[in-house]
């Protein structure tokens, strides 16, 4: 079972939101099924930013992409690595990061896939 | 094969306070000689040891009979100089002595403080130079919460006034609703406090404070306790500090109080979620 790099880019990132499979601020659905994993490069953050994460996936192919789960990634981080959990994903699935409060900030992020 | 599970490990936990107990335990905060204006910023923990999960705030010293005490704390994050607020606004007047009536005004958030930041506090009040004593507690690990945040969002505060938002509370029925503020961020965990009365004569009443919205009760966030004594002092009650609710970015929250006894003068509420 191979583990891949699906994705892998980075961005400054700001009050829109941007989706990390598409590296777009136009979100597509990614269809591609896998075991994927979302690791975010924090290094740059500072105290008084907030960016939003969050995790969308269709619950069949001809259905609405919903959010699976968001957190807030506030402040300096003291692990500038971050993980998301692993997730199966299907049917029509993306990421996305938004600024909440602060500065925008170059933002590295690699989605990982096995299978 | 068997399933081998650890057994889980004694808890970090760091504090302010150590040693013999004294009257002023903790750190004392002093706020301006302007009345509602902030005091200088006092450092809390010059540098956290651990990575925290959960943060244990009590207030205790500023109570005093015939007197308004509406007072607010605001916990800060960062270097001196640069900091940035995490708690905003707690209320924190009305507390107990710690010496003779009790322990004071408790607030707990499960909100992750990273390993190595400086934390401090500052404080407005209505009384000039007023001080009040703050009992910080971290906790981090493993604490058993299924989730612990970033941030903590405040709703409610009334910083010209040192106090929150004035809500007359109802007796034989349920108080109206009133508007406290709306979220800015998914909310999912939920403190509500009610600390404070209109005037130096505070009702003697169990004090039952509900959240809403639309006008209607959120499923959960019902009857936050408050024991109202006639030595101007508010006592929550510290076994129910908060609530596991979710609530969305963009609702437009209330709070409705309700007493046991007949009272109809104001008392002030915020309303934190940790998001």
């Amino acid at each position: 079972m191979a583990i891949t790099e699906a994705f892998q880019a980075s961005a400054t990132i700001g009050a829109t939101e941007r989706f990390l499979a598409s590296n777009s601020t136009t979100k597509t659905d990614q269809a591609t099924a896998g075991v994927y994993q979302l690791f975010l490069e924090l290094n740059n953050l500072a105290n008084g930013d907030e960016f939003r994460l969050r995790i969308y996936e269709r619950i069949s192919s001809g259905g609405t992409a919903r959010v699976v789960a968001s957190w807030v990634l506030k402040d300096v981080q003291v692990d500038p690595l971050y993980a998301t959990p692993t997730l199966v994903l299907l049917h029509g699935w993306e990421f996305s990061l938004q600024k909440l409060a602060g500065t925008d900030r170059a933002i590295a992020w690699s989605i990982r896939k096995v299978a | 094969m068997a399933l081998l599970v650890p057994f889980p490990r004694s808890l970090s936990q760091e504090s302010n306070y150590s040693g013999r107990p004294t009257t002023t335990w903790g750190t004392t905060l002093t706020a301006s000689a302007t009345p509602h204006a902030l005091g200088s910023k006092t450092e809390i923990v010059a540098s956290t040891d651990y990575d925290a999960r959960m943060v244990i705030v009590r207030f205790h010293g500023t109570s005093a009979s015939a007197t308004v005490t509406n007072a607010l704390a605001t916990l800060y994050k960062g270097a001196a100089g640069a900091e940035v607020p995490l708690i905003s606004d707690m209320l924190c007047g009305w507390a107990q002595i710690i010496s003779s009536t009790g322990p004071g005004i408790g607030y707990a958030f499960p909100v992750r403080i990273p390993r190595g930041t400086r934390l401090s506090m500052d404080l407005r009040a209505l009384i000039a130079s007023e001080t009040v004593n703050v009992m910080l507690t971290l906790i981090g690990d493993d604490p058993g919460v299924p989730w612990s945040g970033a941030g903590v969002e405040t709703l409610g505060a009334d910083t010209s006034l040192s106090r929150g938002t004035q809500v007359t509370p109802g007796t034989t029925a349920e108080g109206t609703f009133t508007a406290i503020g709306s979220t800015t961020r998914d909310w999912r965990y939920v403190v509500g406090m009610q600390v404070g009365n209109a005037d130096t004569t505070q009702n003697v009443s169990v004090m039952a404070l509900d959240i809403g919205a639309g006008g209607a009760l959120i499923p959960g966030l019902e009857n936050f306790t408050f024991t109202n004594t006639s030595g101007e002092i508010v006592v929550p009650d510290n076994m129910d500090p908060g609530r596991w609710v979710g609530i969305p970015s963009g609702t437009a929250l209330q709070a409705r109080l309700q007493g046991h006894t007949s009272d109809t003068e104001a008392h002030s509420v915020i309303l934190y979620g940790v998001y």
